[in-house]
Formats: structure tokens, C-alpha cells, sequence
């Protein structure tokens, strides 16, 4: 086990080098330049050339590119991921702000993928073609078909503008202004009742596709597991079928969608961007995809960095969790 | 180029060499930061009255509004993404410019009570007056004018903090406004710390500028938040490198608010106690509080407002319709400082040269602005009839001769030029940012073009640093410009998008003319502003009508709603709401 969690820590490390590698000589590989950004060219003029020259010297991009490559590797060793060339923001400080945003809400995203996505997966297997097997089928394939950018909208216009213009009741109406100036949450997860109004839109904006393809992959999966021969000898044992669902096929059957639930979780943290935009959630997405506009280079590496780390975590927690739906499965450092 | 003239260091070309990209250009969102020109004192360009040819109206004021309450604000901060700090010496956007100018006053500011006649008074000055050939400036400021922190406000406050916004290290995209200054350029390069230009006497409180060259629109000039004066504790804490978002750069002013605190989702100004007052005789805050929201993009603050949130929003692009017939209190058909334009590479075979005059003639009669305003901008913009707008000192309407849609017209002149020997080898090249409606502008004006001339036109969008390759030999055929004022000044429309020394600048079409640099740089050394907008005037009619290599196409206009509960939000011309004004109902 200790081996395997060492080796799992190294894999990630390298994947952590390779990530930001490959991301900064991406950014010094695009066309636009962002002293010249910094400059004022983002304002829809033409930077003053002294003005560019003085940026390019004070944030050392005239420096060349193995210098800054060695620069920056050398302060992520040291946890020092730099500050926003934009607004001189040290970026584990934004880190520190936005990564608990963007957590709470993969957490409850994949809450409510977990709750809704395996239960009506269940529901399908065990009733397979039945109504209420027909109906979470179609039902999965509408939600994974709508975009999630689409759909947010919508849900915003209705339970915020139509209900707001036309008066609807306090209980009926949510904001769709983000998570709030005055956040309250206990246990770092659990919102109050004022921040659930402002949680649950975008939770289930993000949480929608992943819960139809949940319940497709949980319903597959269980059928492909009932049909297995320890479930047969099973119920040839004379165990009620409530049990050899639930300790037979259920079990069995969940390592793929805990695979599943463990990817979207990592995604969610950091590529909730459409959602994040909508609902005006300042989270990691977000916040990547406006500093990768700006070419604010040290914002796009560290939290990609924490993405990726985040990424990684997750499917550790995954893999580690296989040998606990699964006894056979053993955590091993190397066959 | 800029290098080149400051080499050449002489009249017009330095003049307008030291006005590179001093304005913005508009990317169809906002830009730039404000202030205004005009006038007021010896060289002052007052007398505003004079000048303006067209009546945009009074500005509406209530002094009996009711005081107190918050007022919240989605409208200017509504991309966090082009946020980056309101520190003046650093401040880049008009959106960044509200925070700004709420908390600095400046030496001289414009009564804007005529939208279309702006008038330069004295602010924390008391007077200033210019030498004969306005090159020097002297500026006598007002005793007890204090900081928000107690300070006083002395004339050194000004001076440093000038040295330090222009300096190398903060870097600052207008840090070249210093070099109006004599010894501007050395501070600006990083080889002097100080401004040899500027003498600061604070117990006589006079400040007195010399500049690098004559130029009369100086106290106008000194309304942009470049030149806000600074306490020595921003001072100390903000100068060795570039000032960042909130509290990390400069906030302790002397407008008429204060900073209560700055975070990534808003910043929230409270009133200060120790305002001395604005051009307008006000002495006092309506709000108790005035906070600015950021949110992620502008559809998601319009959807805010939509949804019962704040007083104010921005209007995105394609709303402006449904916008103004939902929210009536807005802003939408109010004239806004800015233009919008097509410029003509000289330097281009297939456009430039005394040959193609009559092509050139002919392309702008065959562009119908009407359909461009409708299709693109739902009619919410003010067809222009010349590149400078309503509400800048000088300004003439219907200046220009070929600034109308008249496709027979058009086809005469195209006629003429082939019988000439004119013909095009190769299809126009349309030059745009990719973005911002600008695709739709350039597609309509390719379609014009092959409808009422039977002539070719290729779109050539640009994705990345539009601005710099526009800029650079050959980048502009027939390429996407505009320009949103720093100051209302008519020097700001024709030395930084006309001017010699502009070429590799905000001049895209490199246009290069002895006679237009004479009457610029005539304009610049004259100290009545009468004859300066009408020499800035002339300058206009001859790049429009004589030589044409320019296009314009439409002036901007507001883009914001208001809840009907807000009060007192029209706003001035430059953009800048009087926020002090600024009340709510209930």
C-alpha cells in the first residue's frame, strides 16, 4: 500500500512537471505578446513601444525562454507560483480563494450525480424495460444532449429574471448572481439555507450530463454484472434478490462508475467553466480561461498545476477505492 | 516611429509623437480612462460655448434627490477579465476609470452642464495660466484642499506622482503621457527620476510645467487620472513596481469618495469627508455607499440586473433593443466621446496615391451606415459625419464630403477612375479585429462594396494583437479603427490617429501630409481656442475630403440601464458618470 501511494506521488509529480513544461512553452509559442497586452493592447490600441519595453524588462520577458523555464520551475519547487502579471495578485492567494469555490461545487455536483445518477441507473437495471425504465433512459439522453451553456441559461432566466419580473415568491426565485459576497458554510461544505439558493442552480447545471451518463454506465453496468455466474450461484444459494442485487451485482458492478464519479470530480474542480460563467461563480475554471485570454501566464500555470494535482488526487482516492468494492483487486506498487 | 520622431524631437512631430495611442481605441467594449479638455485661463481651450455647433442637450441634475442609501453598480466592472487596477497612474480601462475618478481630483477638470460644450474650470487648481506660445504652464493650486487620510494636497503631490506614473518601473500603458512633459522622455525610458519639466512650490502652491512642446490643450490634458495627484504614503508603498487591482496600488484620494474596501467581487466606495467639491458647485455625496460589482462577463450582469439586482448594468451587445424598451431609464442613445472608423492604407497600390482619390471617394459613398448602425448595432449608434464627435471643442457637423451613402454618386466616381485608368488587380483587403461585431461591419461594407461598385473585397480578420499588426508597414488596406477620447480635446482625434508621429502607432493608415502636420502643430501653439478647433478643423476636412483616407462610420453612444429608482445618472459625454450626483429612491 505505502508503495503504491510512493509510486502513485511520483507518477503525479511527473505528470505536474510535464503539465507545466508543456503549458509554458505552449504560451511562448502563441502569437500575441503579453507585454504587448500589458502595454495597453488589450484596451484596442496600439501600445507606446517604450511602454512595451518597459513591461517586457520589469516582468522579465525579455529574458530568454530557458531562463524564465528554470525561473518558474525553480519557484514551484518552492510552493511560490508567482503573481498575476494582470493585477500583481500572488497566485496561491487566488488559489487559496477560488479552489474552495470550485470544490464545493464538484462536491455537490457530483453529490447529486451520485444520489440521482445511481439510483435511477439502478432503477432502469432492475425494472429493465419497464416504464420507469424507458423513462430514465430517455430522460439521461435529453440531459446529456442539452448544453450545459444552454441549459444554465434557461434555468437562470426562469428562476431568476421571469421569476423576479413576475413576482414569484421568495422561495421560488434564486439569484443568479454567484455564491455571494457574505458565504456560509459549515463544515467547509454544508451551505446555509441562504447559500443553498445560490448553490443549487449551478450544482445541477453542472451536474446534469454526468448524472445521465451515471445512470447509463450504472444501468450497463449492472446488467452486464447480474448476468456474471457468482451472481447465478448466488441466487441459486437461495439469497433474497434484494441481497444479491445489493451485495452481488451493486457492488460489483460500481467500480466503473466510481471510475466515472472520480474523473468528473476532477473535471468539475477545474473545468466548470461554462457553469462558472452563467451563474458568475468565481471558481478555477473561470478563472484559468480569463488569464489564459489575457496571457496571464503564472495565473494559467498554478492553477493548472492545482488542477492537475486535484485531478490526480482524485484518482488515487478512485484507485484505492477499487480494492474496497472489490477485494480481489490488490493495491500493489509493481507486478 | 515613436523613436524615430523623439530622435527628431521637433514641432508637431514630437507634439504628436508624445500623443501615440493617447486615446483608446474601442474594440466595440470600452477603453481609455477620463478626463476632458477644453479649456479655462490663458491657453485654456474655454470659452467652450463658442466653439460647439451642436446641441446635445443640458445635463439632468436633481440637487433635490434624496441623500443616503447604496447604490450598486453592475454596469462598468462586468468583465473581470480586462480588470486590472484603478491605481491612476496605472488605470487603463473606463470601466476601471469609474473607480478612479470617484476617488482623485485632478488640477483642472470639464463642466460638462452643456453635454456638447464642455468647459474646462479649474479643480484642485485655483487658476492656471499659459506662457504666450504655451509652452510653459503655471498652475496656482488652493489652499486646504486635503486627502481622504488628512493630508494636504500640495503641489509636490502632483509632481511625484507624475515622476512615479511615468516612471520605467511602474510600467504603465500610459506612462507616455509624461512625456508632454519636458523630460518626460528620460523618466519614461528609466534614465531620470525625476521631471525636470515640473517645478513644485509648495508654500507659494504653484506648479509649473514646462513642456517638451508647445501645446495649448495642456489643462485639458491634465483631466485624465494619469495626472491625479498622490499622498506620500501611496507613494512610498506603490512605486517600485507596476501597481496591481485594489489595495495593491494607489487609493488614497481627493474625490469625492473614499475606498471602504476592494476585493475580487467588488469594491466599495463610501464618501469623503474631506471633498472640497467639483467643477459643479457640489460639496457633498448623495449615496451613503457606492459599490462597484465585478462579474465574470457582461451577459451574466445584464442577467443580474434582469434578475432584480443592483441599480445598473451594461447592455450586451445584441440587447440593445429589447434593453431599451425594457429599462427606460438608460443610457443607450446618450452621445458618448468616441468613434468609430475605417482608416485607408496611403501606402497601399490598390488605395493609396493621388490616383486612387477618386476609388477612395467612391468607397466611402458606397458604404450605407445606416445598415451597419441597424444590422450591427440595432440603432443605437449616431451616424457620424466626420471622425471627430458632437461634444469636442471644434467641432463642425457634416464636415465631411463623403461621409453620406450615395451609391450613384459612388459609381460616378468609380466610373471616373477607370476611365482614368484605374483598376483593381486584386480583391480590397478588409482589416478587423475578430470580435466585437466588427466581423458583421467588415461583411457589410464587402457586400456594399460589390453591390454599388462591383468591386472585391477579401475579410481578413485578425485574432491576436490586432493592434500592433494593423500598425506595422502594410497591416491596413481598409482596416477597422476607433478611438474613444482621454480627454475632449480635438487633438486627441487628429494628433493620435492622424499625425505623423502616430505612424507605427494608432495611425494605421500611415497617413503622412505636410500640410495636415502644419495646421496640427499650428493648432497645437495656438492659444485661442477658437481658432484652434477651427485649425483642428480644417486639419479634419482636409484628410477627409481632400485626401480621404479615413471612413467613418458611426460616433458611440451609452451603453448602460438603470433601475427607475436611480437618479441622477445622465451622464457626461466622456463616459465618466458624476457619481458624487448619483442618488437613490426609497
Amino acid at each position: 500500500m505505502a508503495i503504491f501511494l510512493l509510486r502513485r506521488v511520483l507518477q503525479l509529480l511527473v505528470v505536474l512537471w510535464g503539465g507545466a513544461t508543456i503549458l509554458l512553452f505552449i504560451f511562448y509559442s502563441l502569437p500575441s505578446d503579453p507585454a504587448v497586452l500589458l502595454a495597453g493592447g488589450s484596451t484596442g490600441r496600439a501600445p507606446n513601444p517604450q511602454v512595451v519595453e518597459n513591461v517586457r524588462r520589469n516582468y522579465g520577458f525579455d529574458d530568454p525562454v530557458p531562463v524564465q523555464y528554470v525561473r518558474y520551475l525553480g519557484d514551484l519547487a518552492t510552493g511560490d507560483l508567482g503573481e498575476s502579471y494582470k493585477t500583481k495578485e500572488s497566485v496561491n492567494s487566488i488559489l487559496a480563494r477560488r479552489l474552495p469555490t470550485s470544490l464545493r461545487l464538484a462536491f455537490w455536483a457530483v453529490i447529486i450525480e451520485a444520489v440521482i445518477g445511481i439510483s435511477s441507473g439502478m432503477l432502469s437495471a432492475r425494472r429493465r424495460n419497464s416504464i420507469a425504465d424507458t423513462l430514465t433512459t430517455s430522460a439521461a439522453a435529453i440531459a446529456s444532449a442539452i448544453p450545459v451553456f444552454v441549459l444554465g441559461v434557461l434555468i437562470k432566466q426562469v428562476t431568476s429574471v421571469y421569476a423576479f419580473e413576475n413576482g414569484w415568491p421568495s422561495w421560488a426565485y434564486f439569484p443568479g448572481d454567484g455564491f455571494g459576497d457574505d458565504q456560509q458554510w459549515y463544515l467547509g461544505v454544508i451551505p446555509s439555507a441562504a447559500q443553498a439558493e445560490r448553490l443549487i442552480q449551478p450544482a445541477i447545471v453542472l451536474a446534469a450530463v454526468g448524472t445521465a451518463i451515471l445512470a447509463r454506465i450504472t444501468r450497463t453496468s449492472m446488467l452486464e454484472t447480474a448476468r456474471l455466474d457468482h451472481v447465478r450461484t448466488a441466487r441459486a444459494k437461495g439469497l433474497s434478490e434484494s441481497r444479491v442485487q445489493r451485495r452481488h451485482v451493486l457492488r460489483n458492478a460500481m467500480i466503473p462508475v466510481i471510475t466515472v464519479l472520480g474523473i468528473d470530480f476532477g473535471t468539475m474542480v477545474g473545468a466548470a467553466v461554462l457553469t462558472e460563467t452563467v451563474f458568475d461563480i468565481r471558481g478555477l475554471g473561470s478563472q484559468i480561461v480569463q488569464s489564459a485570454g489575457a496571457r496571464d501566464l503564472p495565473v494559467v500555470l498554478g492553477l493548472s498545476m492545482a488542477v492537475i494535482a486535484i485531478y490526480g488526487f482524485a484518482n488515487l482516492v478512485v484507485d484505492m477505492s477499487y480494492a474496497w468494492f472489490d477485494p480481489r483487486v490488490r493495491l500493489v506498487g509493481r507486478r | 516611429m515613436r523613436s524615430r520622431s523623439l530622435r527628431a524631437g521637433l514641432g508637431a512631430g514630437l507634439l504628436s509623437l508624445l500623443l501615440v495611442a493617447a486615446g483608446c481605441g474601442d474594440s466595440g467594449e470600452d477603453s481609455g480612462s477620463g478626463g476632458g479638455g477644453g479649456g479655462g485661463g490663458k491657453g485654456g481651450s474655454g470659452a467652450a460655448e463658442e466653439l460647439a455647433q451642436v446641441d446635445c442637450g443640458e445635463l439632468e441634475y436633481d440637487a433635490d434627490a434624496p441623500s443616503g442609501g447604496t447604490f450598486t453598480d453592475y454596469a462598468y466592472l462586468s468583465d473581470s477579465g480586462t480588470n486590472t487596477s484603478f491605481d491612476p497612474g496605472v488605470v487603463q480601462t473606463l470601466s476601471e476609470s469609474q473607480i478612479t475618478t470617484a476617488l482623485f481630483d485632478g488640477l483642472t477638470d470639464f463642466d460638462f452642464s452643456e453635454k456638447c460644450a464642455p468647459e474646462l474650470k479649474p479643480g484642485v487648481a485655483d487658476s492656471f495660466e499659459a506662457n504666450d506660445d504655451a509652452t510653459e504652464f503655471t498652475f496656482v493650486l488652493k489652499e486646504g484642499i486635503e486627502f481622504s487620510n488628512g493630508d494636504p494636497v500640495l503641489p509636490s503631490s502632483f509632481k511625484k506622482a507624475w515622476e512615479r506614473a511615468g516612471s520605467d518601473e511602474i510600467g504603465s500603458a500610459y506612462g507616455y503621457l509624461v512625456e508632454f512633459i519636458e523630460g518626460g522622455s528620460a523618466v519614461l525610458e528609466g534614465t531620470e527620476e525625476e521631471l525636470s519639466g515640473a517645478v513644485a512650490d509648495d508654500e507659494a502652491m504653484t506648479l509649473t510645467v514646462t513642456l517638451a512642446s508647445a501645446n495649448a490643450d495642456f489643462p485639458a490634458i491634465v483631466t485624465h487620472p494619469f495626472f491625479s495627484p498622490l499622498t506620500d504614503e501611496d507613494l512610498e508603498a506603490f512605486s517600485d513596481e507596476t501597481p496591481g487591482w485594489g489595495t495593491a496600488g494607489a487609493t488614497i484620494g481627493n474625490g469625492p469618495f473614499q475606498l471602504d474596501s476592494a476585493s475580487e467581487d467588488e469594491v466599495v466606495l463610501v464618501p469623503n469627508e474631506s471633498w472640497a467639491g467639483n467643477v459643479y458647485g457640489d460639496t457633498e455625496v448623495k449615496l451613503d455607499e457606492l459599490v462597484f460589482k465585478t462579474t465574470i462577463d457582461v451577459e451574466g450582469a445584464y442577467t443580474a440586473f434582469e434578475g432584480g439586482e443592483g441599480e445598473s448594468a451594461p447592455v450586451p451587445p445584441g440587447k440593445y433593443g429589447s434593453a431599451r424598451d425594457k429599462f427606460p431609464n438608460n443610457s443607450i442613445d446618450d452621445p458618448n466621446l468616441g468613434t468609430y472608423f475605417f482608416d485607408i492604407g496611403t501606402e497601399s497600390e490598390q488605395l493609396g496615391g493621388d490616383e486612387n482619390l477618386k476609388l477612395r471617394q467612391a468607397v466611402s459613398l458606397a458604404i450605407n451606415r445606416e445598415e451597419i448602425n441597424d444590422k450591427v448595432y440595432e440603432g443605437s449608434r449616431t451616424i457620424s459625419t466626420g471622425i471627430t464627435p458632437p461634444g469636442i471643442p471644434g467641432f463642425e457637423e457634416d464636415l465631411c464630403e463623403f461621409c453620406s451613402y450615395d451609391p450613384d454618386k459612388a459609381e460616378e466616381l468609380f466610373g471616373e477612375w477607370e476611365a482614368e485608368g484605374g483598376s483593381l488587380t486584386e480583391p480590397l483587403r478588409l482589416d478587423f479585429n475578430e470580435g466585437g461585431g466588427h466581423d458583421d461591419v467588415a461583411q457589410i461594407i464587402q457586400q456594399n462594396l460589390e453591390a454599388n461598385l462591383g468591386v472585391e473585397s477579401e475579410l481578413a480578420p485578425v485574432a491576436e494583437d490586432y493592434f500592433v499588426q494593423v500598425a506595422e508597414p502594410g497591416g491596413c488596406e481598409l482596416c477597422r479603427s476607433g478611438w474613444y477620447a482621454d480627454y475632449p480635446t480635438y487633438g486627441n482625434f487628429m494628433l493620435d490617429l492622424f499625425g505623423a508621429a502616430s505612424i507605427d502607432g494608432n495611425n494605421f493608415g500611415r497617413f503622412d501630409n505636410p500640410e495636415f502636420e502644419k495646421l496640427i502643430a499650428d493648432a497645437g501653439a495656438e492659444t485661442d481656442p477658437t481658432e484652434r478647433g477651427k485649425l483642428y478643423a480644417d486639419a479634419e476636412r482636409l484628410l477627409l475630403n481632400e485626401e480621404v483616407v479615413a471612413i467613418p462610420l458611426n460616433w458611440y453612444t451609452g451603453a448602460q440601464v438603470f433601475r427607475d429608482t436611480a437618479l441622477n445618472i445622465d451622464q457626461p459625454p466622456l463616459g465618466i458618470m458624476l457619481w458624487e450626483r448619483v442618488a437613490v429612491e426609497g
